[in-house]
């Protein structure tokens, strides 16, 4: 359940955008999470949802985009795509050699979507 | 609106953890991270490494347990320093909590630093800690099928360590098909197959540790 560190550290990251840009709701927070990462999307939206009761994050979704793990042969040079975690196998299977990991370890956030607090109605 | 925000979620650890590992490059210390599931032997390596290395090199250890200090009081035993942390429910040693210990060694008078992180073979694979290296125990009672289920541990980590052959002829596993299973997920992986019962294979591993710590003091 390492989920739940990553929701904080995320919920870090997000409360500072908060102040920076005035947010006074956050509605989506758009995350990339590469295959080759051991998070359970189910997990962290329950992390989540946990820690942000009662803050400005309450409600707001996570949309994570499942990033495949691409890699390249470093003896032929070709790529090779694993969609499923089931077919990692990083052995060429033209000759054998090594395939170099060159996407699929992301944990990222990439963009918040939230409401402006009115500049008029500002305290 | 829209905020574009392209960071890495885990940032914050990212960067104590390469702050501890500045501090510990200028003070010429080798530090691993070891990890396992729980049972796997990390315990009984570190008692044996130690039994191995004391007289060669100044070790001490970081212990992370989830609860108890049983294990640094097994630690203890052997004279060198030694530092618990309590997880207190995670399942995973962070760049902080190693930061927190740190005042409690002399990192003047270390030369390799083990941290024994918590037993389990997903979260600790996530989180750095300042390490050189990842060293991981798979103990063959666990079963050829854990590198495809635990990838990302088996792909982070430089070195293997198979413990427990001793038990071979009791289990349905072999150390070839292990390894085998391993080398797909990391085809770079060091592997040592040891037992820390008979004390087979184990000379091979305090070697490796050993030149490791060479090459770095070395290269520094």
């Amino acid at each position: 359940m390492h989920e739940l560190a990553i929701a904080e550290s995320l919920l870090e990251i997000v409360n500072d955008t908060v102040k920076r840009h005035h947010l006074i709701k956050v509605n989506k927070i758009r995350l990339k999470i590469g295959l080759l990462t051991s998070v359970v999307p189910e997990a962290l939206e329950f992390s989540w949802q946990a820690l942000t009761k009662n803050t400005v994050c309450e409600g707001s979704s996570l949309e994570m985009k499942m990033i495949p793990v691409r890699g390249r042969c470093r003896g032929c040079g070709k790529e090779v795509f694993y969609k499923d975690a089931d077919q990692f196998c990083f052995l060429c299977p033209d000759c054998g050699q090594e395939i170099e990991i060159l996407e699929g370890r992301d944990l990222s956030i990439e963009e918040i979507e939230g409401e402006e607090e009115d500049e008029n109605s500002s305290s | 609106m829209k905020i574009p925000v392209v960071k890495n979620i885990l940032e914050a650890n990212e960067r104590i953890s390469l702050e501890l590992k500045q501090l510990f490059d200028q003070k010429g210390i080798l530090v691993i991270n070891l990890m396992s599931s729980p049972g796997a032997g990390k315990t009984s390596l570190l008692e044996k490494t130690i039994e191995d290395l004391k007289d060669k090199v100044r070790l001490a250890v970081i212990e992370g347990d989830v609860q108890t200090t049983l294990d640094a009081e097994r630690i203890g035993k052997y004279g060198i320093p030694t530092v618990q942390i309590n997880t207190h429910g995670a399942c995973h040693i962070d760049g902080n909590m190693v930061k927190d210990a740190l005042p409690e060694l002399n990192l003047d008078e270390i030369d390799i630093l083990i941290v024994e992180n918590v037993g389990n073979l997903v979260c600790p694979a996530e989180f750095k800690v300042g390490e050189d290296y990842k060293v991981m125990i798979l103990s063959v009672t666990e079963g050829e099928d854990k590198p495809a289920k635990y990838p990302l541990m088996f792909q982070e980590s430089t070195v293997l360590l198979i413990n427990k052959i001793d038990l071979i002829p009791y289990v349905d596993c072999n150390v070839d098909k292990i390894k085998k299973e391993a080398l797909k997920i990391n085809p770079k992986l060091t592997v040592f197959p040891i037992s820390c019962k008979t004390n087979e294979g184990l000379s091979a591993w305090t070697q490796w540790l050993l030149k490791t710590w060479k090459d770095k003091a070395d290269g520094l």
